[in-house]
């Protein structure tokens, strides 16, 4: 049982603000990944849920206690790190058992023997147990890290990015094991991440961090279909959502998004009616893109020239100028195009975002 | 190529025949030396080819002459004792205080800690003849002087800073998340530091405990101008035999050979501790 609380907390470091007024509310046995790119303020935040670091100001609340100004040992919080930070003077064995030898938590030889096994068990490390982590390689120090968050019951789990430094076969795999081994955690996890893919598949809600401040907390579907601003759409999806700028006008009394000569009719709607005149930015998810050699007989589309085609397997990724911007697109393996061939670039119009260029405030999602 | 390799041979095994002649030649000597009788040693020009006896080691430790006859007994046991007393109490004492100070330096903050450590260095690179007047005026009017207490005392000028700023090297290597893990793991600032950060710095620890050792037992000026006759080391033993009428050379390379068997020991003992790297593996590699 365990749910927590962030409230207004702040954390800088001499004149940087690491951390600026973050309010975080992550529910029991919830699956909460923290998004964003590095220096966004995601390790910090977690540090100072384990108490590592210092909260500048601000409250942390565990269960309802306020907990900010308690040691880490206090705490009952278990934490993988980045760095796995495993003890190198210790086997395997002594690495998991670690957390259970503490004297405050009174474990016999026997029940910290099985819990040892238990969790080499679900790891597949039971026969590596007299290694030393040096030995090892870093699927098996990741593993080994994992265990020793594992080994006791935390109210909290805490994940620094604990897949990052493996590759990528490995990384999806461990993705899929910690996905299924979720049952034994049986506790609340803050899981930390840059892989916008990791977060989708993993979390139960998703908060998007950047420069320290939260943009946006949702389910996945929420953060990836209705993002609340440009950021968070950028931060989703790989190749990233394509932008264009353009400006709202009126057209014959409906909207339209306008750029140059090109004109694409938006849908009606109060919202957008009240933004004619303003500077907008059109996004457009390269899986939504379809490139066309037909002139398509709907208004959604815009001029383009292939720049590049790089072939990935199953699907390809174009890149096509549109004018001065170039945008990318994922079509066909077997689909060749050849160099500066002039393409539609279609889509359908339920798949069109509206950001507003200044403050990137979204305007229209998917499906509006 | 192959002549060039060769000829990178034959100058790798000149450089290091030379670096050993320089080194152990002196020590090759003082053996040779400490195994010639009184005739032998004094002959010129030297001589190589010599009966070897253990006279001098006899005469020495035992207190035989030439001839297996008994002479008035020997200090040089009791110098011996005395070193290895002051040493190792030295040693402890530093241990105990430089393991804390180096970990305070290298984890925490606090006020004029780089000032703090640079004094600490600043003793070392201070001639130890610049402390000793001061020392010897307060060690006389404290009754210091003479006593193991005192010698201790002084040593620590030699051996602590040392100890200190290497410490706090090896305590820096440490990566503070494996401090940070074993603190969110269940232990106190305590624990951590008595089950993670001091086994971590094993190997330092045996390095700077073998060094220290050896300045402290090599010391020659503290020795000499704060102790006395009841607190004589070897070091001050072996100038003794500098007679007023003649020079026991072989007694002298005797206590020389002697005095060095702790050091050798030692050093036998730990040398497989002064290899850093225990930490690999730690984070990730």
């Amino acid at each position: 049982m365990a749910d927590i609380v962030l409230e207004h907390v702040r954390k800088c470091y001499g004149d940087h603000e690491a951390v600026c007024d973050l309010n975080l509310e992550i529910r029991d046995q919830e699956f909460f990944v923290i998004l964003g790119e590095s220096g966004a303020g995601k390790t910090t935040t977690l540090k100072m849920i384990a108490g590592i670091e210092p909260v500048t100001s601000g409250a942390i609340l565990l269960n309802g206690q306020p907990i900010q100004n308690l040691t880490p040992e206090e705490r009952d919080c278990a934490m993988v790190f980045e760095t796995y930070a495993l003890y190198p003077h210790l086997s395997v064995y002594e690495n998991i058992a670690f957390p259970l030898r503490a004297p405050k938590r009174r474990t016999t030889d026997d029940q910290i023997d099985q819990a040892v096994l238990r969790v080499a068990r679900i790891l597949g490390m039971d026969t590596f147990l007299d290694r030393r982590p040096a030995t090892l390689s870093g699927g098996q120090r990741q593993r080994v890290a994992l265990g020793r968050a594992l080994v006791r019951q935390p109210a909290v789990f805490l994940m620094d990015e604990p897949l990052s430094h493996l590759d990528a076969r490995l990384r999806n795999e461990m993705r899929t094991e910690i996905k299924a081994m979720r049952e034994s955690f049986g506790s609340t996890i803050v899981y930390v991440t840059h892989d916008y893919s990791e977060a989708l598949a993993l979390g139960d809600r998703i908060a998007i961090m950047h420069r320290g401040r939260v943009e946006q907390v949702g389910t996945p579907s929420q953060v990836f279909r209705r993002p609340q601003n440009r950021l968070v759409a950028e931060t989703l999806g790989d190749p990233p959502m394509n932008f264009l700028s353009g400006t709202i006008s009126l057209d014959q009394d409906r909207s339209v998004f306008t750029n140059g000569s090109w004109r694409i009719p938006l849908p009606a709607s109060p919202r957008l009616r009240r933004c004619v005149g303003k500077e907008v930015c059109l996004g457009l998810r390269p899986q939504h893109i379809r490139l066309e050699r037909a002139r398509p007989d709907t208004p959604f589309w815009l001029p383009s020239k292939l720049f590049v085609q790089e072939l990935l397997g199953d699907h390809a990724v174009a890149s096509v100028a549109v004018g001065d911007y170039l945008f990318m697109a994922l079509c066909e393996a077997d689909q060749a195009y050849s160099l500066d061939e002039p393409l539609y670039l279609a889509w359908a119009p339920e798949h069109m975002y509206l950001f507003l260029e200044d403050t990137g405030e979204i305007l229209l999602a998917e499906g509006d | 190529m192959m002549t060039s390799r060769l000829f990178r041979r034959i100058l790798k095994a000149l450089g290091l025949g030379a670096y050993f002649t320089f080194a152990l030649g002196p020590i090759v000597w003082i053996a040779m030396m400490s195994l010639k009788n009184s005739n032998d040693v004094i002959a010129s020009p030297p001589k190589f080819v010599f009966t070897p006896t253990l006279e001098n080691y006899k005469a020495i430790t035992v207190g035989l002459d030439a001839h297996d006859v008994e002479t008035a007994r020997p200090d040089y046991p009791k110098y011996f004792l005395n070193t290895l007393i002051i040493a190792s109490a030295t040693v402890a004492v530093s241990l105990l205080l430089g393991t804390f100070a180096a970990y305070s330096l290298a984890r925490f903050s606090f006020r004029f800690k780089e000032d703090i450590a640079f004094t600490f260095l600043s003793f070392r690179f201070a001639p130890e003849l610049m402390v000793i007047l001061p020392l010897y005026v307060v060690f006389q009017k404290t009754g210091l002087i003479d006593s193991f207490t005192g010698l201790t005392a002084a040593y620590q000028l030699i051996t602590l800073p040392f100890l200190i700023w290497v410490l706090r090297g090896f305590f820096e290597d440490i990566p503070r998340e494996i401090e940070q893990a074993a603190r969110v793991d269940g232990y106190t600032w305590w624990g951590v530091f008595r089950r993670i950060s001091l086994p971590l710095v094993k190997p330092g620890i045996a390095a700077v405990v073998i060094l220290s050792f050896i300045f402290a037992w090599n010391n020659f000026i503290f020795a000499m101008i704060l102790g006395g006759e009841r607190t004589q080391t070897v070091t001050l033993g072996i100038l003794g035999f500098i007679g007023y009428e003649r020079v026991l050379w072989g007694h002298m390379a005797a206590a020389t050979m002697i005095c060095v068997i702790p050091e050798l020991i030692l050093a036998f003992f730990v040398q497989n501790y002064i290899v850093r790297g225990l930490t690999f593996g730690a984070v990730k590699g």
